[in-house]
């Protein structure tokens, strides 16, 4: 246990599995008030039981990141519950394999960018009041290292990644002044639920695990450790930047 | 029935068109025009067989898997 977030309020969009329950449980060691929200109630309950090990401080709260209504009360309910909003971490994301791009159906772009980037443009937008509202906070986007190169398997994944890191810098800019540090985080690849999916093999990613520099996938928990920095005073001076967490794997070149 | 089969057919081989079946069928239900009934069986029937499927249904795998949920879903729809 540790004191890094002690006393801080944090939503974790998307905190139900994979990279968002890690990061659950890591704020919880280190003294955060922690809420989950999620679309994946069963596997928030889940993450739930085991923050609950830790601290009696977390709750859920079912949030689709694409819908407006339900992301103001995601932000509502966290106030009720804590009083405040210290920290969001956008980690909700899907990953749909798509075509080239003429044969890339608009409902496909639709679906990912809405969960992407326009829910990640939501839930600031509905956050960001209520840090104003405590004197400041701060702001972790996740994006991938498909949005800063061309992985071709899924135009609109890599869009929607390349626009939240984009959405980071304007937000930095806008309300750093304010007290709110908006940072991003570029992981690489990382064995997650969403990465075992899209790999759509077994044996695709223990390839891809077997071509990096380091010669495994990240875990989970080494990309939480990240956020916990740039969530915590530790990076007080620390906004507007782009992390990429990924074992080397860019300036290896070996990009998967 | 053929849009139902179609999402079944991309939620198997798909693991992030999956998700979006599980947890936000409404979503499918619009985008896709599905009638009430094929709408009940995506939040119904269909949905408890794709959250068992394994991460990832491997391709090896997808014509078996597909097949089972064609004749549930024929079961559900007539």
């Amino acid at each position: 246990m540790g004191d890094r977030l002690a006393g801080k309020v944090a939503i974790l969009a998307g905190g139900a599995t994979g990279m968002g329950r890690t990061t659950a449980l890591r704020f919880a060691q280190e003294g955060a008030k922690v809420m989950i929200a999620d679309r994946n109630r069963a596997a928030s309950d889940e993450t739930l039981a085991m923050v609950r090990d830790i601290t009696p401080d977390a709750e859920v709260v079912a949030v689709d990141v694409s819908k407006w209504g339900q992301v103001q009360n995601m932000v509502d309910a966290t106030v009720e519950r804590f009083g405040r909003v210290d920290v969001l971490v956008n980690l909700a994301a899907i990953l749909m394999l798509t075509p080239p791009l003429i044969d890339v159906e608009e409902r496909q772009w639709d679906l990912i960018m809405d969960t992407n980037l326009k829910g990640t443009f939501f839930c600031c937008k509905a956050a960001i009041p209520a840090m104003l509202k405590g004197g400041g906070g701060s702001i972790v986007n996740i994006s991938s290292s498909a949005g800063l190169d061309a992985w071709t398997r899924s135009l609109p994944y890599n869009i929607s990644k390349a626009g939240v890191i984009h959405l980071t810098s304007v937000i930095s800019g806008q309300y750093t002044p304010q007290g709110i540090r908006v940072n991003c985080i570029v992981p690489g690849p990382v064995d997650t639920p969403q990465a075992r999916g899209s790999s759509q093999s077994a044996d695709l990613l223990a390839a891809v695990a077997a071509e990096h520099p380091m010669g495994r996938i990240g875990r989970p928990e080494e990309i939480s450790n990240a956020i916990l920095f740039l969530a915590s005073d530790e990076a007080s001076f620390v906004s507007g930047a782009t992390y990429v967490v990924d074992g080397g794997a860019r300036t290896s070149g070996r990009r998967s | 029935m053929n849009n139902l089969t179609e999402i079944a057919k991309r939620a198997v081989e798909d693991y992030g068109f999956r998700q979006i079946a599980l947890w936000s069928p409404d979503d499918l239900v619009e985008q896709w025009g599905l009638s009430p009934r094929e709408a009940g069986t995506l939040k119904g029937a269909l949905r408890d067989e794709l959250e068992r499927l394994p991460v990832p249904v491997e391709p090896r795998d997808y014509a078996a898997v597909t097949d089972r949920l064609n004749s549930l879903i024929s079961g559900c729809l007539g």
